[in-house]
């Protein structure tokens, strides 16, 4: 489904991803480790059309997708949800949803594509008039889940989901993005906590320094001794 | 039922509107028309800074360059001047266009800095052009035996076109989208929200207006000069305008307006002192009501009006 | 998408509220303000005599004295002569000068007399002190029909708005200037040599100074040492000056703003660069100005004026000599007079003698009767009937609109002054050359500075 291959992005001179290669199949959960400063921001931005690699290709159901613009890629179907969530504060819940679908072309979709974000995220509906930036932290995630949502993704990649949550609530993100996974969604997850992300996909890569240093099945992963020293904290 | 006669009301308010230059005195034309005029350019700027984020200390170009448009075209090239106020809307809405290029690739503090220079550099070209009168002036000459009874329907057009501008681009997508480059241009950005487009329209409306309004004034005051045309006292006042009435919502420009109007001539009898003192009451007023008056009323008398009323 | 937001009921009956208060606020202050602006009595009050001037701002400087003269004139007017015998009301009725500050910029100067036009219903308006004030608000006069006498102002630049219908200047013209100082130069025979220093300041002031002066100095055989149009606030004048240096210029001229002629001098100065005469213009036109330059400087340089209490001319309202008013004034503000004080009187003149032969305030009849003035002022004779002098009309040729609306205008004509250390003031003016008005005085001989 995503397939990187080769890519090389700078910030100006400055090379901060070298050769990054990587494949996410149809209906897979992938997850992406490295620790902080490793490039998995930089990554994402490659993906969704923010950065322009300055050579390699990055293939998306079969088509080019690394010299298109970020509304083209996500009308093709990829969302992404930031680090930080980025939700606007001073906007609504059900604006923030609506910004979601600013992309899209399944505005036209839109009342289905609200019901379906809805029937994920109950809480929402009953919140939708309220101030995104009122919202809990663990409400916030959900929310920033649920607007990339409503530009019906085919692959959706979260930016460190579980940053800054308590660990009861990182379950709760995770079940949701388990549930969404079943509805279909091809899933990237981002993480520089390693435990939740390989868990629960299906295959990881480890990224450090900007280059991909490990990769291979999550529950292989879990097993390195090499990821368990450095991303599972254990000695 | 009740949206109808909200409708018959703004209708009633319209009827009264138009019909005001055939009662009332000269003076409450002219003061009515500069009200307008002032009105519909800090609506707009107003919207732009608040909402979308464009701080703009540039609009002062558009001034400059719809008065001088109208005058020119229709005083040296014989153009009708409704049709030379319309030539110069749409010239000054294609300078915003080809500015935004430029401009709009920068943000916040430097975009505002970018336009001032930009309005210099226009002035500087005016203040040395020959076929424009240079440092001279021009004298609008063929605006003279245009009445003020007139000229008052134009002004109060282009107010009540910019406020329902406003009022559309708030509630439509290109607005949602500014609102959210507004808020985090970056993740607007994330979103696909296609900001430059975005920007650069929103500009370019906003420019229309105040070119526009450059226009009719030129027509009403019947005198350019590159220093005061260009100068960025306009945008100052647009500024005064917005922010004293409360910047982002449309009544408060309203008051604002009418507030500005009313110092300009109230103060104009302290001799020597017309500066100072309007210095210090605005510096009061904003001590006071951070947030601008019309802010102050609505929450006081907890109105609760949706924005971007 | 569908963005409306369901409106709340309450939210609806407050904006049915808000709109009905705007709605009768609007009629109600319309209703009255009409009602009030159109309630005239059948004699009027005053004369009214609307003013706009630069108080604040910029231009302030200019119209320093414009206050205290108006309120010396309409005491006198009201209390001495129990005001203006109108033949219309067979009375006399008192004057009311309406003074507005402009704060310097030009559209609010228009909006401002507009105000006095349509509010305060003047009768007759002043528009004083450089074109960004004069041109708007005779602009606005030509719009309204309200007469306007215009001074203290280019011609040249005024004369864009023409043809004028309803406003008449008492003006300067640019192109005297340049040959008032070249006539000044041609005077001084051998002692100095023809070569010319000049530097003009980089705006439209600057620029018409340096054509008329190009012209005028090839027609006489002067050759210039041209150091061109330099931008306000310049720095370092050393390069040009030690090109006059080494050409050997025994004179220096050019049009600057005071700060950048200071500047240069001091530089001048400290270079050893020594012309025999210095005729600058704009730069030496107010005391404050030459003071500003510094040290003993400003001995001996050369500038022009209008007006000065040696101007052997007196009003013709109170019959204060030239001499008087600048007392008056000095012992009124402890400031030295500037020339703007006697065009500020002047204007008030041509306007109460053409009231008082209108005889009535049909703004037409005033308009009329200002067309046929024919005053005595503490400025100079006004008259825009009389037609140019010979010499006049050879320097103007050029200039298609002061040829063709002479009957808008009269010039004051520039005397040649020089600046020499006072008894009163630091630096005081001596008329040096009184060129084409033989009745003013030549208070000093003109002294070369090396």
């Amino acid at each position: 489904m995503l397939e990187v291959e080769g890519v090389n992005v700078f910030y100006g001179d400055l090379q901060v991803l070298w050769d990054i290669s990587l494949k996410v199949d149809k209906g897979e959960k992938a997850a992406l480790i490295g620790p902080n400063g490793a490039g998995k921001t930089t990554l994402c931005k490659t993906i969704i059309g923010a950065l322009p690699p300055k050579t390699g290709s990055i293939t998306f159901l079969g088509k080019r997708i690394d010299k298109l613009s970020i509304p083209e890629i996500i009308r093709l179907g990829i969302a992404i949800v930031p680090e930080g969530r980025g939700l606007f504060g001073n906007m609504t819940v059900m604006e923030n949803l609506e910004l979601g679908a600013y992309a899209s072309d399944v505005r036209r979709k839109y009342n289905d594509t609200l019901e379906w974000v809805f029937s994920l995220f109950p809480l929402l509906k009953e919140r939708k008039n309220q101030l995104a930036g009122l919202m809990s932290g663990g409400e916030q995630q959900m929310l920033a889940i649920a607007r990339a949502l409503m530009s019906k993704p085919k692959l959706l990649i979260l930016d460190e989901p579980s940053l800054g949550l308590a660990p009861k609530i990182v379950l709760k993100v995770y079940e949701v993005i388990r549930k969404i996974c079943d509805e279909g969604v091809t899933v990237l997850l981002v993480e520089q906590y390693a435990g939740h992300a390989l868990e629960n996909s299906d295959k990881g890569f480890v990224l450090e320094n900007g280059r991909i240093v490990i990769e291979g099945p999550s529950e292989k992963l879990l097993k390195d001794e090499k990821v368990r020293k450095a991303y599972l904290g254990e000695e | 039922m009740e949206l109808k006669s909200r409708y018959i009301y703004i209708v009633i308010l319209l009827a009264v509107l138009t019909s005001l230059p055939l009662w009332v005195g000269g003076f409450l034309r002219d003061a009515l028309i500069l009200f307008f005029l002032y009105l519909a350019a800090a609506e707009v700027w107003g919207f732009m800074a608040k909402h979308a984020g464009i701080v703009s200390l540039g609009q002062q170009i558009f001034i400059g360059v719809g008065g001088y448009t109208t005058a020119v075209l229709s005083m040296y090239f014989g153009i009708p001047m409704y049709a030379s106020v319309i030539i110069s809307g749409l010239l000054g809405a294609g300078l915003a266009g080809l500015l935004s290029f430029p401009l709009l690739r920068l943000r916040g503090v430097y975009f505002a800095i970018g336009t001032f220079l930009a309005a210099e550099v226009i002035r500087l070209a005016f203040s040395g052009w020959e076929f424009v009168g240079a440092g001279k002036g021009l004298i609008f000459r063929d605006a003279y035996g245009i009445p003020t009874t007139i000229i008052y329907y134009p002004a109060l057009a282009l107010a009540v076109i910019s406020i329902f501008l406003v009022y559309l681009l708030y509630h439509s997508k290109l607005g949602f989208g500014l609102r959210s480059i507004g808020a985090d241009e970056d993740v607007a950005c994330g979103l696909g929200v296609n900001t430059f487009v975005c920007k650069a329209t929103c500009f370019i409306l906003a420019s229309l207006i105040t070119t526009l309004v450059g226009a009719v004034n030129v027509i009403h005051h019947t005198y350019l000069h590159p220093t005061s045309a260009f100068s960025i006292s306009w945008t100052v006042n647009f500024l005064f305008v917005a922010v004293i009435g409360g910047v982002g919502t449309i009544v408060g420009p309203i008051i604002g307006s009418a507030l500005f109007v009313a110092f300009g001539y109230l103060f104009a009898q302290y001799l020597g002192l017309s500066l100072l003192l309007e210095g210090l009451i605005v510096l009061a007023i904003l001590i006071a009501l951070p947030q601008g008056v019309w802010s102050a009323i609505s929450r006081k008398l907890k109105l609760n009006l949706k924005p971007p009323l | 998408m569908d963005m409306k937001m369901p409106i709340s009921a309450a939210a609806i009956t407050k904006m049915h509220a808000i709109i009905m208060a705007v709605v009768i606020i609007i009629a109600a202050v319309g209703a009255s303000a009409s009602y009030y602006l159109t309630l005239r009595p059948g004699a009027p009050e005053y004369i009214k005599i609307g003013w706009p001037a630069p108080l604040t701002g910029t231009l302030a400087g200019f119209a320093e004295t414009t206050p205290w003269m108006a309120q010396q004139v309409e005491d006198y007017v009201n209390n001495k002569l129990g005001g203006i015998y109108l033949s219309e009301y067979g009375k006399k009725i008192p004057i009311k000068i309406i003074i507005r500050d402009t704060k310097s910029d030009p559209d609010l100067a228009a909006t401002i007399a507009a105000e006095l036009i349509t509010k305060d219903n003047v009768d007759i308006m002043l528009a004083l002190y450089s074109p960004a004030m004069t041109n708007p608000i005779s602009a606005q006069c030509e719009k309204y029909g309200v007469p306007c006498i215009v001074s203290q102002t280019i011609l040249l630049s005024w004369l864009m708005g023409a043809p004028y219908e309803w406003s008449y200047a008492i003006g300067l013209a640019e192109p005297d200037f340049a040959i008032l100082f070249f006539d000044l130069f041609d005077s001084m025979g051998d002692k100095v040599n023809k070569k010319v220093a000049m530097i003009n300041a980089d705006d439209p002031d600057g620029r018409g100074f340096s054509e008329s002066i190009k012209i005028v100095a090839k027609a006489r055989g002067y050759t210039l040492i041209d150091a061109g149009l330099v931008p306000y606030g310049a720095a370092d004048y050393s390069s040009y000056i030690y090109n006059w240096k080494s050409s050997g210029a025994d004179i220096l001229t050019g049009n600057m703003l005071f700060v950048d002629f200071a500047t240069l001098w001091r530089q001048c100065n400290e270079l050893g660069y020594k012309p025999k005469i210095v005729a600058m213009s704009r730069a030496l036109l107010f005391p404050s100005w030459v003071e500003a330059i510094g040290g003993e400087l400003p001995n001996g340089l050369i500038g022009y004026t209008w007006w000065s209490p040696f101007h052997p001319y007196k009003s013709s309202i109170t019959g204060q000599t030239a001499s008087q008013l600048v007392e008056a004034w000095e012992a009124h503000s402890g400031k030295q007079w500037t020339p703007v004080l006697g065009l500020t009187h002047a204007v008030l003149e041509v306007a109460i003698d053409a009231v008082k032969r209108a005889g009535s305030l049909d703004k037409t009849k005033i308009r009329d009767a200002l067309a046929e003035t024919n005053l005595n002022t503490i400025a100079g004779p006004v008259n825009f009937k009389a037609p140019l002098t010979p010499q006049q009309q050879a320097r103007y040729r050029p200039f298609e609109n002061l040829m063709k609306y002479k009957d808008h205008y009269v010039v004051v004509s520039p005397v040649a002054i020089q600046w020499v250390k006072g008894s009163k003031w630091p630096w005081e003016m001596q008329v040096i050359y009184n060129w084409e008005s033989p009745e003013i005085p030549e208070t000093a001989k003109m002294f070369l500075l090396s």
